[in-house]
């Protein structure tokens, strides 16, 4: 399944959980979890994940009484997708940010990268 | 509003040479003095670019009202036309500039370049903020935390800092200026490297580093017409990772500088997986990145470098107040009284050296006479001189370049 959208605040926060807990996942213990960040009733948490299996990041299953939910797309996935969003905002940006970084890769081509890493081995032989 | 405009960029071209000739002086003695002086410099030229249009800012905007009236009085040791002229005043009342639509259009579009970068760059870290906050995790490992803790002792830093975890970055970062926050990446450090990135990340914080940054955004903001200041982050920002990376290491031995050499290698390894577009530079990143990694490995023991910025400190300043001269001016005042003395009086400040003889009347006078008053006006310390040309009551022409946008309309009354 391919990402196309990032996920909105509300919906990212209860995937979070669901990344956190072993599946299957019910409601409530997306609701405890929550429980010291957000107010949310159990029906707005219900919608946003019927929202996300809308989105592919969920699947749903009723065993019995229960209804359990699977992620479908792994923490790893998702992150790799914003990842390379923030990249583009954020390393092809010709300003400055207002950040102290230990290296500042950006702009930094991968071709460059590789020799000095190769200079690096020189170095320390 | 020429004045604002010529002063802008003269005093872009003024930082940039000055820029320039730092750079190179800065290949030929970085051997011996310590990274500190340089970051140094950097920031004073930061300085000497945001600065000089800060303390005229007001002045230059209420000189566009101001307009006071200049009083010229002619007086000519030609004794045959000392009665005329004494008795004549030339009053030249409402100086004002020209408001060339062209300037002031010029103004306009550097106004909206420096508005939106400056929005720009408050909404891009508004959103990286956001974007950042999302993913920020509860560091787990107790251990971490009381390395921090007793960095933080170590350093003499009392604010409270945060410490996330933070999976989207690829280097470790302190951003936020009033709630600082330090982010590590996802990466796997060592104890011992983590002790250290923490320790370069706070030293950032007790050096207000990020002050220099916004710093950085303002003269970008300012002077985004001169291609050269783009350069001026990368160069900032190495100096400031070179100095932070000396205090980090001050007096540690070999063992601690290859931990840290290993630690930052581990970052740059990290950073080479992610696809960037391909961006024509004007400096080799790569020479930026071995320079780091040498100098991180550098024991010698380096000059401290103070007495050059001390040195540079008037340079950079001069420039500032020559600039801001330029661009304030008000009124051309006379010097001396504007009312004649007496009818013998001979020496002024001003005086008339247009042969009056060849006129038959005042009134011919007026309409045909074209005056050349020389004038001086101290400002600031400096005197400026020149010739203002008058003809048919309104400034033809002028030798000082200052005065060339003045416009006068001018009475002359006989009494």
């Amino acid at each position: 399944m391919k990402i196309t959208k990032k996920l909105p605040d509300a919906e990212f926060k209860i995937m979070k959980v669901v990344w956190e807990n072993t599946p299957p996942i019910t409601t409530s213990i997306v609701m405890k979890q929550l429980e010291e960040q957000e107010e949310w009733k159990l029906q707005t948490i219900i919608s946003l994940m019927i929202r996300l299996i809308e989105r592919n990041f969920l699947r749903t299953e009723k065993i019995g009484k229960e209804r359990t939910y699977y992620p479908l797309i792994t923490k790893e996935e998702y992150l790799k997708f914003e990842t390379n969003i923030f990249i583009k905002q954020y390393h092809d940006n010709s300003l400055v940010s207002v950040v102290n970084s230990f290296f500042d890769g950006k702009k930094v081509k991968d071709s460059d990268v590789t020799q000095l890493l190769d200079w690096v081995k020189r170095k320390r032989v | 509003m020429k004045n604002f405009i010529t002063t802008l960029i003269s005093c872009s071209i003024y930082m940039t040479i000055i820029g320039m000739i730092i750079m190179f002086i800065t290949l030929l003695i970085k051997e011996k003095y310590k990274e500190k002086s340089f970051y140094h410099i950097w920031i004073l030229i930061v300085l000497g670019l945001v600065i000089p249009f800060r303390p005229y800012w007001g002045k230059f905007l209420i000189n566009i009202a101001n307009n006071s009236d200049m009083l010229i009085q002619l007086v000519n040791s030609d004794k045959n036309y000392l009665n005329l002229v004494s008795n004549t005043q030339i009053v030249a009342t409402k100086i004002y500039r020209i408001n060339s639509h062209l300037y002031l259009f010029i103004f306009i579009a550097w106004l909206i370049g420096v508005i939106s970068i400056i929005f720009y760059s408050i909404l891009k870290h508004i959103n990286f903020l956001f974007i950042i906050k999302r993913w920020n995790e509860q560091i787990k490992g107790k251990e971490e935390i009381t390395t921090f803790k007793n960095i933080k002792k170590e350093l003499g830093i009392k604010s409270n800092i945060k410490l996330y975890m933070c999976p989207l970055i690829k280097s470790p970062m302190i951003i936020g200026i009033i709630n600082s926050t330090i982010l590590i990446p996802q990466i796997e450090y060592t104890p011992l490297e983590i002790a250290l990135i923490l320790k370069h990340e706070l030293v950032h914080f007790k050096r207000k580093d990020l002050w220099v940054k916004i710093l950085v955004i303002i003269a970008i903001a300012i002077h985004w017409f001169n291609p050269f200041i783009y350069l001026l982050p990368s160069i900032v920002s190495l100096n400031c990772e070179l100095s932070c990376d000396e205090k980090v290491l001050h007096n540690k031995d070999i063992k601690v500088r290859l931990t840290y050499f290993d630690a930052l290698v581990k970052t740059i390894k990290s950073q080479s997986k992610l696809k960037t577009s391909l961006s024509y530079n004007f400096f080799e990143r790569r020479k930026g990145m071995e320079h780091r990694l040498l100098s991180i490995l550098n024991m010698k023991q380096k000059k401290n470098g103070r007495y050059i910025v001390l040195i540079l400190i008037p340079i950079v300043l001069s420039t500032g107040v020559l600039v801001g001269c330029n661009k304030s001016i008000s009124t051309v005042q006379p010097t001396s009284n504007t009312q004649p003395k007496s009818k013998n009086q001979t020496k002024t400040d001003f005086y008339s050296k247009s042969i009056l003889k060849k006129y038959k009347s005042f009134d011919d006078f007026q309409k045909k006479a074209i005056l050349e008053i020389p004038y001086s006006e101290q400002k600031y310390g400096t005197t400026y001189s020149g010739t203002l040309k008058f003809a048919e009551g309104k400034v033809i022409n002028t030798t000082n370049k200052f005065v060339a946008t003045y416009q006068g309309i001018i009475k002359i009354k006989a009494q």
